[in-house]
């Protein structure tokens, strides 16, 4: 099965780079010519109510085994409770556990705890220059200075802030305002633009409502997800250009960008049956073009989609099955599809509620 | 995404207390379990005003729903081992005796239940019997039912054995023909007795306890009691308790462990109430209650890895009035009505700068207004009755549920028996009816049913010391306001959850020597299938519905014995204990993760076993209780499963008569091992804790 991924990957590789050379009206991206990355931090938030902790699993995406509870065994301790992100950079690891209140930077490598700081109900971060950026769910932004590993500042933003990105000199983040659902997350629907010198809001961005996830791409523009409330208004993709122009692009509950291809899915309940589909969808940037077979069928219960910035490869991380819809406190997985044909290459076992993959070389 | 973490949290507190759930849940997030608390430990019991302690029990009716001077043919008197349909019960007198010193103890005594406790005084204790979810367990107040219709269950940590007179247990239908249709509509009834003296019993009395223990824990209760005149007597009862709860426990951490202590979690509760007894003629009797209760407390959450913080506060507050009119008519004839007046308010705020105005805020108000009547003849064969109740109950909150939801509960229920000889044989057949109305938008589905019930025992011996007994009852459960209405999570198309409960069992009990004046066996068995179960379920990663899809099928033994011996004069030796074996299994869909496995926190084993002696210098009980293993999760999830426990408690007591009062000296210690458990994962038990009190009697 190993041997067959391996070749499989080998193929779709020399037949992008083939065609990319060949054609430049193919939209298949070129492939970059590095090496396969070393391998994954799935970022498994575990189940608060269920007293199931957040755990950090490896993939080493090479030999395409999994390693369980590799913070734990380079630690001793846990990580904390709803792991919410990770994130490497320079040397570091990064974790934060949002009903824990702790951040660790720990080494890249290692994993082991070089810094544990109290922070204030993380929700993600974010990295610039020296700094690490994390939004709080109380409304602001934290920034840590990773040359002391101590918090130098903070900035207030709206309310319930979610995911944050850098973009050229700005820190751009969703403020969600989601803990305020019964009044139509009034107080969110924006976007909090940061100066990185200043660190100061510099602007703040009508969007959609409940905005959540947050990425840049390398065409300058800004990808964001409002959620809607899950109910009348769908969850739809938009795009923030250099300008701070809000364009709808599409229907979609989670996404992620690479090269010059956003990959979107989008879940839609049937409130009559009671029943969730879920569609792939794969954007071009340049055209504006979009496919909805590139992967298909998707597993029932996806979580959450990582590209992997070398390869290209789409990660989706799955809940299992349970009694009825998702099994939320059991382990789940993760499938690995490729950027060429989106044919899956592998399957992998993850903890519970997998929430990211966190590529590290 | 936080509405998925409300839906997780929603989730994990369905498992834990299924119908709490949604209010809880949803509500956003820190949960609402917590609420309630009021742990009243307590030790002290009295003593002055209860029956001589070598008397045989009253019986349980006269108990349950304590007698008068009006005799009243109709609710002849059933024991535990006369009863048709399992029935056990716990007098003030026999809790001294036993060491029983807190609400949680008792209940752990009855067979058949599954206690879902918190911890500390400030955690929430409700009760599922034969594994059919709390929802299903009815709580009776000196005869009069409470409720809850936002949740659907009735917090039972409020009450303090100091205050109780007599705790019952009945699971199926009693038939007693006084019983209104009401109650005949529950699965299982807990039957709470207070200190009560009626007209019996001389003219005034006056109790008074207070009581210190471990973490800051000090207690007071007093009760009084006068009577005006041959007819009339008035008593009033007033209960305080006050807790730190910060006690120490040991947190695992990956493969370190720390001890630490619990924090947010003191709590002040205090309860006062009136009753007044008129007995008119000798054909009347009349009893009124006006009740209070408040409790403020802080919630400690549950247990997270490098956060000791929390910063959730609940405050609860309940007033009833609540009035019983008992009229006796040319000897076969009984009328009885009854009327209640209910006005709940549940305020809850989590102050965490996460919410906008650094506080998120929950208040509910519920009302309800009661009315029952009951017509019955019984002569000395057979008996029937006929019984109307109806309820009206309204909810408001803060909330996004429904602005203002009500319903009108209609049921009546007739009610036979016959006693041929050897034989009882009772049916009953209950109409209810419900109808909803919900302001400006879409009312809860109405709902009507027909339930029967029938029960019957056979005495193998004619001393009636040998009985079999043999019971069915269809239950039916109408979806609380938070599964109808919950932003999100509610469904107004929901129908009534139903039960059939199945029992059969043999007792024994009897009268064996003047050493062992008495020894009693209760061995049942039950079957009970759940259908159209109410459960809230992820229909996508985001969003969560209520939906009618649960099957559960449950088998289960419960196996009692409880002897008392008088070896010699001053010395009597008490023992109790209890055995129940439980299967409770999800049977909805075969091949998903949870078919045919027990569901969450209902233990395959559990049981208790206290003893106690008496004596002329110092009384001495030990009391333990236990369960197996335990999944936290109906999928038993890896890191779930909690581990079976065994905790063992102990007191000393002596009492002291003066001329014109006495006094009761007792030193309570519970959990002596300090065996550290988890009853709900992630809320740890106290450990070891001492308890001290002080009762006089006037």
């Amino acid at each position: 099965m190993k041997r067959f991924i391996f070749l499989a990957m080998i193929l779709a590789s020399l037949f992008n780079f083939i065609s990319c050379s060949n054609d430049n009206d193919n939209p298949t991206p070129p492939t970059p010519p590095v090496a396969q990355s070393r391998g994954a931090y799935i970022i498994n938030q575990g189940n608060y109510y269920s007293h199931i902790p957040g755990s950090i699993s490896y993939l080493n995406t090479v030999d395409s085994t999994v390693t369980d509870s590799v913070f734990l065994a380079a630690n001793g301790v846990q990580p904390g409770n709803t792991l919410q992100q990770g994130l490497v950079y320079g040397s570091h690891f990064y974790a934060i556990a949002y009903e824990s209140n702790v951040f660790f930077a720990c080494d890249k490598s290692s994993l082991h705890i070089q810094k544990e700081l109290q922070v204030d109900a993380p929700r993600a971060m974010a990295a610039a220059g020296k700094y690490i950026y994390i939004s709080n769910y109380s409304g602001t932004v934290t920034r840590i200075d990773t040359t002391t590993m101590s918090i130098d500042g903070t900035v207030s933003v709206g309310p319930n802030p979610e995911e944050l990105t850098v973009q050229g000199d700005y820190l751009y983040v969703t403020n969600s305002d989601g803990l305020n659902y019964t009044k139509g997350y009034e107080n969110g629907k924006s976007v909090s633009k940061i100066s990185l010198s200043s660190f100061q809001v510099v602007k703040t961005i009508p969007v959609g409502l409940n905005p959540t996830k947050i990425k840049s791409a390398s065409d300058g523009n800004i990808y964001l997800v409002a959620m809607g409330d899950y109910g009348a208004t769908p969850a739809k993709i938009q795009r923030i250009s250099p300008d701070d122009q809000v364009t709808d692009m599409m229907e979609a509950t989670m996404f992620d960008v690479h090269g010059n291809y956003l990959y979107a899915i989008n879940s839609v309940t049937d409130w009559k049956t009671y029943e969730t589909k879920n569609t792939f969808i794969k954007y071009d940037l340049r055209t504006g073009t979009s496919s909805e077979d590139f992967i298909f069928p998707l597993s029932g219960y996806p979580i959450a989609i990582n590209i992997e910035p070398v390869s290209g490869d789409i990660y989706i991380t799955n809940f299992n099955a349970g009694a009825y819809g998702a099994d939320y406190s059991g382990d789940g997985y993760v499938c690995r599809y490729s950027n060429a044909d989106g044919k899956l290459l592998g399957t992998y076992k993850t903890g519970v509620n997998a929430v990211q993959l966190v590529f590290v070389y | 995404m936080n509405l998925l973490r409300l839906a997780e949290r929603r989730r994990a507190q369905d498992i834990i207390m299924p119908y709490r759930v949604y209010q809880m849940v949803l509500e956003a997030s820190k949960s609402k379990l917590l609420m309630h608390l009021c742990r009243l430990c307590f030790a002290m019991i009295l003593s002055a005003n209860l029956p001589i302690c070598a008397e045989p029990l009253d019986t349980i009716v006269s108990r349950i729903h304590p007698l008068s001077a009006v005799e009243v043919k109709a609710q002849q008197g059933k024991t535990e081992a006369e009863s048709t349909v399992p029935v056990q019960y716990l007098s003030d007198l026999q809790m001294k005796q036993l060491g029983i010193s807190d609400i949680s103890d008792a209940l752990n005594h009855f067979s058949g239940v599954t206690l879902r406790d918190y911890g500390g005084a400030g955690g929430i204790k409700t009760v599922s019997v034969r594994g059919m979810g709390a929802s299903h367990t009815a709580v009776s107040y000196d005869g009069i039912p409470l409720s809850d219709v936002q949740t659907g269950q009735v917090d039972l940590g409020r009450f303090s054995v100091r205050q109780i007179r007599s705790l019952g247990l009945r699971v199926g239908d009693n038939f007693n023909l006084l019983q209104p249709a009401r109650s005949a509509a529950a699965a299982a009834m807990v039957d709470i007795g207070t200190l009560q003296g009626g007209l019996a019993n001389g003219i005034g009395h006056l109790h008074i306890g207070i009581e210190q223990g471990s973490w800051d824990r000090y207690g007071a209760t007093i009760y009084g009691r006068h009577r005006l005149s041959q007819a009339v007597a008035l008593s009033a009862l007033g209960d305080y308790l006050y807790s730190g709860n910060g006690y120490p426990y040991t947190l695992r951490n990956g493969f370190k462990t720390s001890r630490e202590h619990r924090t947010n979690s003191r709590m002040l509760s205090y309860h006062g109430e009136a009753n007044l007894f008129w007995t008119p003629s000798e054909h009347n009797e009349v009893t009124l209650k006006a009740y209070y209760y408040d409790n403020n407390h802080h919630l400690p959450g549950i247990v997270t890895l490098y956060n000791p913080y929390n910063a959730e506060v609940q405050h609860e507050r309940n007033a009833f009035a609540q009035g019983r009119w008992l009229h006796t008519r040319m000897e076969h004839w009984s009328l009885q009505i009854l009327g209640k007046y209910n006005w709940a308010q549940s305020h809850y705020q989590d102050r965490r700068p996460i919410y906008t105005g650094g506080r998120y805020d929950q208040s509910y108000w519920q009302r309800e207004t009661y009315t029952s009547a009951v017509l019955a003849y019984s002569s000395d064969t057979w008996g029937v009755s006929w019984a109307s109740d109806y309820i009206y109950n309204n909810l408001n909150s803060n909330q996004a549920l429904a602005e203002d939801a009500s319903r009108h509960s209609i049921l009546n229920s007739l009610t036979l028996s016959y006693t041929p000889r050897r034989w009882q044989l009772n049916a009953r057949l209950l109409g209810a009816c419900y109808l909803n109305h919900a302001d400006g938008q879409v009312h809860a589905r109405n709902a009507h049913r027909l339930s029967p019930s029938l029960s019957a025992a056979y005495r193998i011996t004619a001393d009636n010391s040998l009985n079999i007994r043999i019971f069915y009852k269809d239950i039916y459960r109408v979806p609380t306001f938070t599964e109808a209405y919950y932003y999100h999570l509610g469904n107004t198309n929901l129908r009534p959850e139903r039960v059939h409960q199945f029992g059969a069992g043999m007792t024994f009990d009897r009268y064996i020597t003047k050493w062992l004046p008495e020894l009693k066996v209760l061995v049942d068995a039950y079957s009970n299938r759940v259908r159209d179960k109410i459960t809230s379920i992820p229909i996508s990663l985001y969003t969560w519905r209520t939906l009618n899809i649960g099957r559960v099928n449950s088998q289960g033994l419960d196996a009692s014995l409880s002897a008392i011996a008088q070896p010699a004069a001053g010395h009597r030796l008490t023992l109790s204990t209890h055995y129940t074996w439980q299967r409770v299994v999800d049977r909805t869909a075969r091949g998903t993760n949870v078919y045919d496995r027990q569901l969450a926190y209902i233990p395959r084993h559990s049981g208790s076993l206290s003893a106690g002696w008496e004596n002329p210098w110092v009384n001495i009980a030990l009391n333990t209780i236990g369960a197996s293993s335990r999944w936290g999760t109906h999928e038993h999830s890896h890191g779930t499963k909690l581990k079976g426990y065994m905790e063992l408690g102990g007191a000393l007591w002596r009492e002291i008569h003066f001329s014109g009062f006495s006094a009761e000296v007792r030193a309570v210690i519970h959990n002596m091992l300090d065996k550290q458990y988890d009853i709900v994962n992630g809320y740890p038990m106290p450990g070891r804790a001492y308890l001290l009190s002080l009762t006089l009697n006037l």
